[in-house]
């Protein structure tokens, strides 16, 4: 039920919908918000003014573009998007319901969606050399710096008598994981080496946090995606690796549903040569396995061993997977453009970039 | 068709009937105050205070509720229509930080005020008028009469340096009244009621405004305040000289002159006697800002 304290702690941010809620119930960041006017969600988000305005402009956007599977935003009564309130922004949307009948087939509409955004705001940028060395340079050394770490808790681990069980897992595995580091730098350096001589590089809009969860349903089933709070004009290979880092860690994983999900976004936006390469480089980047790794690091007091353990082989275990779908998305070739789903122009114009 | 017709059409009102015709509705979604402007550049004016002031802060002022269509106003044949929200319980001047903020945002809105817009001209004060008018209390000797005039006379001569030294400094546009009671409470945050007057130019709406906090509350109080007003908008630079030299300017000269009357002695010393209280709260107002200005300067060269 609600409680007075929070009707007084939401009231201010309502106050701005002329909302007077009969009851509000939390789940996770979001509040839903129950009122005789219907049921809304109300997002509680950190952003810059800056963001605030990028935010709100991607969801004006995408629909002037034609992609209306986004969840609205209502504007308040005073015809803003978010609300701001001490380092605090929300806003509001429609409640869709969870339905267990839309979850069958839930990756396919993310994926396909995703590439329909990407044909949509798909952009050749003016060759800059200034941009590719930048990213380059701030990547490969971003690499190489957490490889030497990883590297010097291997040499500290290996002097030691007695190693603990999370570093004899993770001694287990050092070169396996080494050698998927160099594969991702070998990869970005050859992006890099394509770029120079090809002098080109595409640019979409990225979701910047595609995930399974920000895709719900409406009441009549369509999909629609949620939460661009973290959009981003980017490589089309940014979304790609950020969806398929977390699917390989689903249990009803495997390569070849991994590949068909590929082809469905590969229908919309098929992946140039260099960026497959790229792809395969963020993939590979065994960054999961250095987390796991400073994990152990900065909590091995508040977590157990076990507990530790657990999460490293898990993440050892979905680096394999993320080898055999490289492996597999190498050898097989991209479906062929369906002309029906074929972006019509690259893009609208310069001024109307997203 | 009706007002309250219109106002159903274009908004997305319900049930609306009227508190206090024609300025008051109750509607489902509470209670409304309308506005009504003939000059379609005023409203544009006011609008953009209430919407700039707005960014950023925790205060409320009362914004245009926007049309169905996003308007910010509507057309009733003879006069704009606007539709703000509208508030009863008084805030008070406890919470020095809210109210802080919320003359931080005015001020920094309000000097870059983009509408362009006639605003009434700088007063300047007459003191060669009211020595004049002084005249008639000359021979009843009045010692704190005499006192003033010449406190007065000095004051002026600061004023004007400070104003030289910020001379071509951009002057706030603001609300001619700002006023403690125009802030209402609704849950816990500050919502102000603006009005619909003439802008006009000058720190003068934010010294009445600082007098009246300072009647209701204590000096240290509106140290705080200005603490707050000067972690938004700085006061540490010409816009403090430009509202020192405000408050420097004796302008309760003439509203103390005004008060005298000669038309009997019982009058006379009466008059005197509202004359002598508010020439010495604005001097306590002169003194508090004065050491919060030289505190302030002192926390700076540390």
């Amino acid at each position: 039920m609600t409680t007075e304290r929070e009707t007084l702690n939401y009231g201010p941010v309502l106050f701005h919908y002329d909302l007077f809620p009969e009851k509000l119930e939390r789940h996770g960041r979001v509040m839903k918000v129950i009122t005789k006017r219907g049921t809304f969600a109300l997002k509680e988000a950190e952003m810059s003014e800056d963001e605030r305005n990028w935010f709100t402009h991607v969801i004006q956007r995408l629909s002037e573009i034609g992609f209306h599977q986004v969840v609205p935003l209502y504007p308040t009564k005073f015809g803003d998007y978010t609300v701001q309130l001490g380092s605090k922004t929300y806003y509001l949307m429609p409640w869709f319901a969870s339905d267990d009948r839309n979850e069958k087939g839930k990756e396919e509409i993310l994926l396909d969606q995703i590439g329909r955004i990407h044909a949509l705001t798909l952009k050749e940028q003016d060759f800059s050399n200034e941009v590719v060395e930048h990213s380059y340079q701030f990547l490969m050394n971003r690499w190489e710096n957490r490889q030497f770490e990883m590297e010097r808790f291997t040499e500290e681990a290996e002097q030691k008598t007695y190693m603990s069980p999370f570093e004899l897992t993770y001694l287990s595995h050092f070169h396996q994981i080494m050698r998927m580091t160099e594969e991702a730098k070998r990869r970005l350096k050859d992006w890099y080496d394509t770029c120079q001589r090809e002098k080109r590089y595409r640019s979409v809009l990225c979701h910047g946090k595609v995930s399974r969860n920000h895709l719900i349903f409406n009441p009549t089933g369509e999909g629609h995606l949620l939460n661009f709070e973290k959009a981003v004009l980017d490589t089309p290979v940014r979304d790609l690796a950020v969806y398929f880092r977390r699917a390989v860690h689903q249990r009803e994983w495997s390569k070849e549903h991994g590949k068909q999900l590929l082809d469905i976004y590969e229908k919309h936006v098929p992946l140039l040569n260099e960026e497959r390469g790229l792809f395969i480089s963020y993939l590979s980047y065994p960054e999961p396995v250095f987390n796991a790794v400073d994990l152990y690091y900065h909590k091995r007091n508040q977590l157990s061993q076990i507990e530790l353990v657990h999460r490293l082989e898990k993440r050892i275990r979905a680096m394999k997977n993320i080898r055999d779908f490289c492996e597999l998305i190498m050898q097989t070739p991209p479906p062929p453009l369906e002309m029906g789903n074929a972006p019509t122009k690259i893009h609208i114009n310069d001024e109307d970039h997203i | 068709m009706g007002i309250i017709n219109l106002l159903e059409n274009e908004y997305e009102i319900f049930g609306a009937r009227w508190k206090e015709e024609p300025h008051v509705l109750f509607t489902d979604f509470g209670e409304k105050r309308l506005r009504y402007w003939s000059d379609e550049q005023l409203l544009k004016w006011h609008l953009k205070w209430r919407d700039e002031s707005f960014k950023g802060s925790s205060a409320v002022p009362d914004r245009m509720i926007r049309t169905r269509d996003g308007g910010y106003a509507v057309f009733d044949g003879r006069h704009w229509v606007t539709l703000h929200d509208c508030a009863d319980t008084p805030f008070g001047c406890e919470e020095v930080g809210k109210w802080g903020q919320f003359i931080g945002h005015l001020l920094n809105a309000s000097v870059k005020q983009e509408i362009p817009f006639p605003v009434e001209a700088k007063p300047v004060l007459d003191f060669e008028n009211c020595l004049e008018k002084l005249k008639l209390y000359g021979e009843g000797n009045f010692h704190n009469l005499n006192v003033s005039i010449v406190e007065a006379r000095k004051r002026i001569q600061f004023a004007e340096v400070l104003q030289n030294k910020a001379a071509q400094t951009p002057m706030p546009v603001l609300e001619k009244e700002i006023s403690i009671i125009n802030g209402k409470r609704i849950f816990h945050f500050l919502f102000y009621e603006g009005g619909d007057s003439k802008p006009v130019r000058g720190y003068g709406p934010i010294r009445k405004f600082l007098l009246e906090w300072l009647l209701q509350t204590s000096p240290l109080s509106l140290k705080m305040l200005l603490d707050e007003i000067h972690s938004l908008f700085s006061l540490s630079e010409k816009q403090g000289l430009l509202l020192l030299a405000e408050i420097t300017m004796p302008w309760e000269l003439e509203d103390c002159v005004n008060l005298l009357e000669n038309s009997s002695l019982e009058k006379m010393v009466e008059g005197m006697n509202r004359y002598e209280r508010l020439w010495e709260d604005n001097r306590i107002l002169l003194k508090t800002v004065t050491e919060w200005f030289e505190d302030n300067r002192r926390k700076v060269a540390l």
